[in-house]
């Protein structure tokens, strides 16, 4: 996905909440969250997410960002989640979608070497959970989710190292990799 | 109450199962893909290779290497493969007209009818008095035993005549990135930066990228880390004589001057005395950082390229002037900043340089502590200049430029011969 489809659909998003907005059956919320990455990596990887968008009936629909740090590699997923509580009640079940772009945040320089050059692209990024709120307060609330953790970002490596056997530089070995994380994600978030 | 948790915590068991049946998936990959282009020799008997050095219909020039002036004849090496003889009786009007195949050929050294080439370990001498019936004379063997291609030993009866390119792509599922090189793709160790010049005297004149210098009754070959002598007394009969470790590596030019020889190296520039030419002695040496450096000398100064790249590494890549005042230790007068200096000649006070991608530079040298850029042809990705009798003869990756300086302030193209990739 691009980052205009990715665009295009947050300013549907927000249109959708504006509309919603203007008939004043809808009122904003809010999320900070933490969480616990776990796949095949040697170690954990963690997670911090800030969620921002507005409430209807059961329904919550907003845009977030965050810091994801999973298996060496950084990244910042831009996303819209779409949550829907099971229930119409205060603590309830709930179940949840991110759906974005997942932005690589690397170290570029833990390769650097003189004649290779080096391009990282983001790709997909979404996440698919489910959880429990319990309302602490009247502005506060928790929620403990767990769920299924995709990212996905691209390198290009170009090496100019080369030379023919007539001394002519030989076109540059390309490297590509595509790499894909699937991960557990366990995750506590504040509403507000 | 208590249902109600009770309820809650069977459906987060439930979810716990479903997501524990999700594991399976729970799969880090990285896709490897990767392209690399590497080369495949091919080969001939050496017996073939020998009956092919003769003068053959004329070629396209693909890979253009050293470059020799000899009367109204361009003597142009076509790197690994041989020698392209292009008639210049008129500059601008060249023509194309034969090409000698010598597998592995990259030096040339021209006096009189006589041409010397390496082909690979060997030397090969040949009668260019008619340069449509060239003769081979003599061949000495293991002359240069540098001439190797990083993995490829030069086997005593088959020879490498030709190089078959093929672009290869991979795919892997390889975890974490990896830098290494598959094999067959090639390294020259011998590296690409060659000068030389004439030598005052002789008939022939030779860019500023060879390795062969003339000198009187004497040919002086550089190697990786030695300086051969062979005495040719007797042209198209020439005998090896002495063999000197010049006490470095990457040897990449030599430039005869006088009774010195200037040789060029990635680690500096040396000056060997041939008084007794038999015997060359190390008089002096000017080191620098790692780089390619051509190196063209005068009486009181010594013009060095140095430049960066892929076989010269370094960081430099400047035009230094050196005193020679005190020929044991010269000493730098200035450095100009250029962009990938490769060949350089000089006529006069005209220095003519070759900076890669930046194309040909023209500099006035009446004031080596301000030279004056007086020209500069951008287009072409220049390699080797001879600057002879107002005609400047420059090999760029593109064509054979010749350039008109019979007047310095109207410096202009004469023609140009295309080269084909």
């Amino acid at each position: 996905m691009n980052i205009k489809k990715i665009i295009l659909l947050l300013f549907i998003s927000l249109t959708v909440c504006n509309v919603a907005l203007a008939q004043r059956k809808v009122e904003f919320s809010s999320a900070f969250k933490a969480g616990l990455l776990n796949g095949e990596a040697d170690k954990a990887g963690a997670e911090l997410q800030v969620v921002s968008g507005v409430v209807y009936k059961t329904w919550f629909a907003g845009i977030g960002a965050g810091i994801d740090y999973y298996s060496g590699f950084k990244s910042i997923p831009f996303f819209i989640e779409v949550k829907k509580d099971l229930q119409q009640k205060k603590n309830t079940p709930f179940l949840s979608v991110d759906f974005g772009y997942n932005w690589p945040l690397i170290n570029k320089d833990y390769k650097l070497n003189q004649g290779l050059k080096y391009k990282f692209q983001g790709a997909l990024y979404y996440e698919l959970s489910a959880g429990y709120k319990f309302v602490l307060s009247k502005s506060l609330s928790i929620a403990l989710s767990a769920g299924y953790s995709y990212k996905n970002f691209k390198e290009k490596d170009t090496a100019y190292y080369g030379i023919g056997p007539l001394d002519q530089p030989l076109p540059p070995r390309v490297d590509l990799y595509n790499y894909k994380f699937r991960r557990i994600s366990i995750k506590v978030a504040f509403w507000f | 109450m208590m249902r109600k948790y009770l309820s809650f915590f069977i459906k987060c068991f439930v979810f716990i199962f479903i997501v524990a049946l999700f594991s399976g998936c729970l799969k880090d990959t990285a896709t490897h893909t990767f392209t690399y282009s590497w080369y495949e020799p091919l080969y001939k008997t050496k017996a073939e290779v020998i009956a092919d050095i003769k003068s053959n219909p004329s070629q396209q020039i693909e890979h253009p290497g050293k470059i020799f002036i000899n009367g109204k004849y361009i003597y142009l090496n076509e790197t690994g493969k041989g020698i392209h003889i292009i008639d210049n009786s008129l500059p601008s009007s060249p023509k194309n007209i034969a090409f000698i195949s010598i597998a592995g050929n990259v030096d040339m050294a021209i006096k009189g009818n006589t041409l010397y080439a390496d082909l690979y370990n060997d030397l090969v001498t040949l009668d260019i008095t008619n340069p449509m019936q060239v003769a081979t004379t003599k061949i000495i063997k293991n002359a240069f035993p540098d001439n190797l291609y990083a993995s490829y030993a030069v086997d005593s009866n088959k020879i490498i005549y030709d190089w078959k390119r093929h672009d290869t792509i991979v795919l892997s599922d390889d975890n974490l990135p990896q830098q290494s090189w598959p094999g067959g793709v090639y390294y020259n160790g011998n590296a690409s930066m060659q000068n030389s010049n004439s030598n005052s005297g002789q008939k022939g004149v030779a860019g500023s990228m060879a390795r062969f210098a003339l000198v009187n009754n004497y040919l002086y070959t550089v190697g990786y880390t030695s300086l051969n002598v062979f005495d040719i007394s007797t042209l198209q009969q020439p005998d090896f004589d002495n063999k000197v470790n010049i006490g470095s590596w990457n040897i990449e030019t030599i430039f005869p001057f006088k009774n010195k020889l200037f040789i060029g190296s990635q680690n500096g520039m040396y000056i060997f005395n041939i008084s007794k030419p038999d015997q060359p002695e190390a008089e002096g040496q000017f080191g620098h950082l790692r780089s390619c450096d051509p190196v063209i000398a005068e009486d009181s100064f010594a013009y060095v390229t140095l430049r960066s790249g892929t076989a010269c590494q370094g960081f430099s890549n400047e035009l230094d002037i050196l005193q020679l005042t005190n020929i044991s230790n010269p000493s730098l007068v200035k450095s100009y900043n250029l962009t990938n200096p490769h060949g350089l000649s000089k006529d006069g006070n005209l220095l003519f340089i070759c900076d890669g991608a930046d194309g040909l530079k023209v500099y006035n040298t009446s004031d080596v502590n301000k030279l004056d850029l007086i020209m500069h042809f951008t287009g072409a990705e220049t390699y080797d200049v001879i600057a002879n009798n107002k005609i400047a003869l420059v090999v760029a990756k593109d064509g054979l430029y010749q350039y008109d300086y019979a007047n310095a302030s109207d410096i202009h193209l004469l023609s140009k011969i295309n080269i084909t990739e």
